[in-house]
């Protein structure tokens, strides 16, 4: 993506976050703190949500650089991920521990577990084979190859924690298999998620 | 007057879609099918977006041989839909969900009680059974769901999600959204227990 269109990406996020809201409010609050979305002439361009996304301006979404960040090491690690979400989210805040595979969809689009940095700074590791990790200071970083992938990685790591938290009042959430989580997020990687482009 | 398999077609589409709108299901997770006859059933396609799917997009199925027709494959779960099929002649629809407060139930891997008698009138039981965990799209989950099911509407699929039936589509919705309803007051049940 070129920054002409990483900048309109950005400018639409209300109208995005709106859409994809819509029947979800059941499934935990997601708000978006900012949004990082790598560009073609190098780097990112990166805006938060200090006014509110409704109200963002093309002079407020920045062009970070060659720079050592967060996002930029994120980039430089993942080659696939061009859109980079942190988010505060309602159930996903309230974890404190790593969530272990409890979901088939969770194993299949966030990875094997959904890890707890001790700090932003150390995101990287903890997303590693992963989509979405949740950090020590309430907030999550969700990834994906587009900013619908990102997205949907937040929607389901919302589920995830919801479930997680919820169930403590059943006993808690009994794992599935380690092997099998990493089975399925491999059956998704390699298949399933291709089929939209491919099953036509 | 019997319906046509275009006319059949557009009510998967459309019933696709609801699931997502319900927020039943994210992305291209869950499928909805329902009955043409004896031995045929229309069913959602494998992976596909539901708000970008066309009713010619849906897929028709024989319910005993799994063959379909045409070159768009069907959703990986139709083994289960087909088996309600044959198991239950008077089933019109199947859908599958993702829904929330039934994955919560569903991840503890416990059954349902269901708690108000009109729920239960819905759900057709006392209790929802779950089917023990087993990988999706295998022989194992299909024999385990369809048991699990028995003479009621609806089962969990341990750490997966649900299976709703129904004598037509908007039936098999009033399941899930009912089964949505008793997994909420059955989780508030077990916290006040708790408490």
């Amino acid at each position: 993506m070129n920054k002409a269109k990483a900048i309109e990406t950005i400018l639409h996020l209300n109208a995005f976050l709106s859409h994809h809201q819509q029947g979800y409010s059941t499934w935990g609050k997601v708000e978006v703190l900012e949004i990082a979305i790598r560009v073609d002439e190098g780097g990112y361009m990166f805006a938060s949500n200090t006014t509110g996304w409704p109200s963002i301006k093309a002079e407020e979404i920045l062009h970070h650089k060659n720079e050592n960040s967060v996002y930029q090491n994120l980039f430089n690690t993942r080659k696939k991920t061009h859109v980079i979400l942190k988010t505060r989210q309602q159930f996903a805040s309230q974890v404190k521990e790593e969530i272990p595979p409890i979901l088939d969809d969770q194993a299949q689009l966030l990875g094997v577990s959904v890890r707890l940095a001790s700090a932003e700074q150390n995101i990287t590791k903890a997303l590693n084979n992963r989509f979405a990790a949740n950090v020590i200071n309430g907030t999550s970083f969700c990834i994906g190859n587009t900013l619908e992938d990102a997205y949907v990685a937040a929607q389901l790591l919302e589920k995830t924690s919801k479930v997680f938290v919820e169930a403590q009042a059943l006993g808690g959430a009994k794992p599935i298999n380690k092997i099998e989580a990493w089975f399925m997020q491999q059956y998704y990687l390699l298949k399933y998620s291709k089929e939209a482009e491919k099953n036509v | 007057m019997s319906i046509s398999i275009e006319e059949i077609k557009q009510k998967v589409c459309a019933a696709g879609k609801q699931l997502l709108q319900e927020g039943l299901v994210a992305r291209t997770w869950g499928n909805v099918s329902m009955r043409v006859n004896d031995h045929q059933m229309v069913i959602t396609p494998s992976g596909r977006k539901y708000d970008e799917l066309n009713p010619e997009d849906m897929v028709l199925v024989d319910i005993y041989t799994l063959k379909f027709e045409g070159k768009i494959k069907p959703s990986s779960e139709l083994k289960l839909h087909c088996h309600v099929y044959k198991t239950r002649s008077h089933i019109q629809a199947v859908i599958h969900t993702h829904q929330m407060n039934a994955s919560i139930v569903a991840a503890a891997q416990m059954d349902v009680e269901v708690l108000l008698p009109e729920h239960q009138q819905i759900l057709g039981g006392k209790v929802i059974k779950a089917a023990p965990y087993a990988l999706p799209n295998t022989k194992k989950i299909t024999m385990a769901t369809e048991k699990a099911i028995e003479a009621s509407n609806a089962a969990l699929m341990s750490n997966h999600g649900v299976v709703c039936i129904g004598t037509d589509v908007e039936g098999a919705f009033n399941v899930a959204r009912t089964l949505e309803l008793a997994c909420e007051l059955f989780i508030a049940s077990r916290k006040k227990a708790t408490a």
